[in-house]
């Protein structure tokens, strides 16, 4: 697709689509054990603070955490689950909005700033918000990057991380 | 980790090189582990229609493998504050990755002694595949 051809305002007004917003939506379930250790298994990461009780309250944690890089995981809504009505809300992703041309999405690079350590038993929060559009051709085609301003909190209100994702949208 | 910070911090130091396989179960053990169901990540033929060369790892196991790095390096009483990278080319089944860094900087942050590191995810296939950052500090000097 030539979203960029097929639609002329994504050359000419990309920035209609600035702060288009997202959210609040809570994650799923709280930061849990399993989890963890399923996103340790992938990168082989066999740091004690994320298994070993004992070693993570002597840490400056004083109990254990998640892997920092495993922040988007958190929120990533389930595909089907019984107790939806209950305690998430349908998830509809900034970049995937009609307003922004384009069935694919991949993402370029994330910035990520914390502001505490992603504790055991936290249940985040994520909102976000389109902040850049820049019309693009690359080699896979005509269309947008996209900067996604994406913020994550604990349930309760305090702030763990900042996010900025570039995604490529075609 | 052992070692005084002081030495660790030390602009120029290395971080300990970090190797990882890539195999079609690693990309699908990157949908499961992260539950991200874009199908770049696990159907080869979509991935390829979508202009792929195949399947390849989603942004979260790179997330995951840049902080695997620093906090490795870093120790049990550091904090990452900031971690970013840029991915300039998908890295697919059959590569074996291979990332490395450096200390750029020594500098204090909220009272503590921290550091900037410079990230490089590399393979023998295509060369440099993702470049990030880091920033990280260590509560009372403590390692």
């Amino acid at each position: 697709m030539n979203a960029a051809e097929d639609d002329p305002t994504t050359t000419s007004h990309p920035a209609d689509y600035h702060g288009l917003k997202a959210g609040p939506f809570m994650a799923p379930e709280a930061v849990d054990l399993s989890a963890i250790r399923r996103f340790c298994e992938l990168v082989e990461d066999d740091n004690p603070l994320y298994h070993d009780e004992v070693v993570a309250k002597e840490s400056r944690w004083g109990e254990l955490v998640a892997p920092p890089g495993s922040l988007m995981t958190w929120c990533i809504p389930p595909l089907w689950a019984p107790f939806t009505t209950k305690t998430a809300e349908p998830v509809e992703h900034v970049y995937n909005s009609d307003l922004v041309p384009g069935d694919r999405v991949v993402v370029r690079g994330v910035r990520t700033t914390y502001s505490d350590a992603i504790r055991l038993h936290d249940r985040l929060v994520q909102t976000e918000r389109l902040t850049k559009v820049t019309a693009k051709t690359t080699r896979l085609g005509a269309g947008n990057f996209l900067d996604v301003e994406q913020e994550f909190t604990r349930a309760d209100g305090t702030h763990v991380a900042t996010q900025i994702t570039t995604c490529f949208k075609y | 980790m052992s070692g005084d910070i002081g030495t660790r911090a030390r602009p120029g130091a290395t971080l300990p090189t970090l190797r990882l396989e890539v195999s079609y179960l690693r990309c699908v053990q990157c949908v499961a582990a992260t539950r991200d169901f874009n199908p770049l990540h696990y159907d080869r033929e979509y991935a390829r229609s979508a202009g792929m060369p195949d399947v390849f790892l989603n942004t979260m196991t790179y997330q995951g493998l840049f902080g695997r790095l620093v906090t490795t390096w870093s120790g049990r009483d550091s904090f990452v504050r900031r971690l970013a990278f840029e991915m300039l080319k998908p890295t697919i089944p059959g590569d074996t990755i291979e990332i490395s860094g450096h200390v750029t900087g020594a500098l204090t942050v909220a009272g503590e002694t921290a550091a900037t590191a410079e990230l490089v995810m590399h393979t023998e296939r295509a060369g440099i595949m993702a470049k990030g950052e880091a920033l990280v500090s260590w509560a009372g000097g403590r390692s």
